[in-house]
């Protein structure tokens, strides 16, 4: 890897403000593991240096968090891993071991979406949002691979929570994977999944759900 | 009527006479149910605003068949009156969808849009889910116009939050804006 071509890239971010950068700490501070941060970026797109920005900031919030920065075509099992369908900035979270957990993020994890951003890490790392036993069972009873795309926009409250929900379930079973993608910043996948409110999941390629939706009505979705 | 609005209101038992493509016929309460109605209230019958609207209206009426709702205009006229004004005016024979005859003011009252004094409707549409509820409506003053377009979209709305529920934010993609600020708030998320 060679990581000296993102130097010139500051840890600054206007997203990570003195107060924010302490509320993200109390969090980090919490996790039972480490976690690596690992995203693919393109130098070349003002979007990608402002995410890489950002990630090297977060990033210097807490020991606990790793960060690994490529640039396209750099890392190809990697991206393929995050389904990046070369379209950057594409960041996900690893384990020890370069393990994936199953949650990524295509853009840049602002307004309601830092709420999702933030709690990945909680999930993923644990200790985990509490769960009811039977919601953790029908979880981890989840025995099909499967993809989801949870196309959001950055102000909207139903997406951010329909985001952790989501990635909850992936950070619990290594069978689901759950990617974020802010629409307004791919025009080109608004016109491919005829984008005209968020949240909209696509499971698979196939499945779409519209809508705010309970983890039991996020699970029944993935049961069908 | 018990509501001060006609919002989530099913809409009562009625039976009138229509004219339809150059024939009358029976619409009940019955024929509403199973697919969205629009119901297209206009005072009356040989008038001039009202011809442009129902004009407006049937230049739309495949595009709201392909949206699986029934037009229905209205008015106090009778049938007959309905059927006098197509073989007057080209526009009129134009039209597919039913025009109803409200003669019993029944239709009027039961949306809550007679005009007592003048035995007329107001200019009102009322959008109708296929179980009989209404789920959107515009009343306007007599001269003041409606637009087919703008109904349209609004049965598409209330198709789509019908068939999704309500928890939606509507999309105005601008690319390339800046990153919204964060707002973190995980209390009682943890």
């Amino acid at each position: 890897m060679e990581q000296e071509k993102f130097e010139k890239i500051k840890p600054q971010s206007r997203l990570l403000d003195e107060g924010m950068r302490a509320q993200v700490a109390g969090v980090m501070e919490k996790l039972a593991q480490d976690v690596w941060i690992r995203a693919v970026v393109d130098l070349q797109d003002p979007k990608c240096v402002e995410m890489a920005e950002f990630l090297k900031a977060f990033s210097l919030v807490s020991e606990k968090l790793h960060l690994e920065l490529f640039e396209p075509k750099e890392a190809p099992l990697l991206e393929e891993e995050m389904d990046c369908r070369e379209l950057y900035p594409v960041t996900g979270l690893y384990l020890a071991g370069g393990i994936f957990s199953g949650v990524s993020f295509r853009g840049i994890p602002g307004g309601r979406e830092i709420n999702s951003f933030v709690l990945a890490f909680y999930n993923v790392a644990g200790p985990g949002q509490p769960l009811d036993d039977n919601v953790r069972e029908r979880i981890l009873a989840l025995d099909k691979e499967h993809t989801m795309q949870i196309f959001v926009s950055l102000a909207c409250h139903y997406c951010a929570e329909n985001v952790i929900l989501s990635q909850h379930i992936a950070a619990l079973n290594e069978h689901i994977r759950v990617q974020m993608t802010d629409a307004g910043l791919f025009p080109s996948l608004i016109e491919k999944y005829a984008l005209e409110r968020v949240p909209v999941m696509i499971l698979d390629e196939k499945e779409r759900l519209v809508g705010g939706k309970s983890m039991e009505e996020l699970l029944d979705f993935f049961e069908k | 009527m018990k509501h001060k609005h006609h919002i989530g209101r099913r809409v009562g038992a009625f039976s009138v006479q229509a004219y339809a493509d150059g024939r009358t016929k029976t619409v009940t309460q019955q024929d509403i149910l199973g697919k969205w109605s629009l119901f297209f209230f206009y005072p009356a019958d040989f008038t001039f605003v009202c011809p442009t609207e129902l004009k407006d209206l049937s230049e739309h009426y495949e595009e709201f068949q392909k949206e699986g709702c029934e037009i229905y205009s209205v008015s106090t006229d009778s049938e007959f009156v309905h059927k006098a004004w197509a073989d007057a005016s080209e526009t009129i024979r134009g039209i597919r969808y039913p025009m109803l005859a409200d003669t019993a003011w029944k239709l009027s009252k039961e949306f809550g849009v007679l005009e007592k004094e003048s035995g007329q409707a107001l200019r009102a549409a009322f959008i109708v889910n296929p179980e009989g509820v209404i789920k959107a409506y515009e009343i306007h003053d007599m001269g003041i116009g409606r637009n087919a377009q703008e109904l349209l979209r609004v049965l598409r709305a209330a198709k789509f939050v019908e068939e999704h529920g309500d928890q939606v934010c509507p999309a105005k993609w601008q690319p390339g804006e800046e990153t919204l600020m964060p707002s973190l708030d995980l209390v009682g998320m943890l």
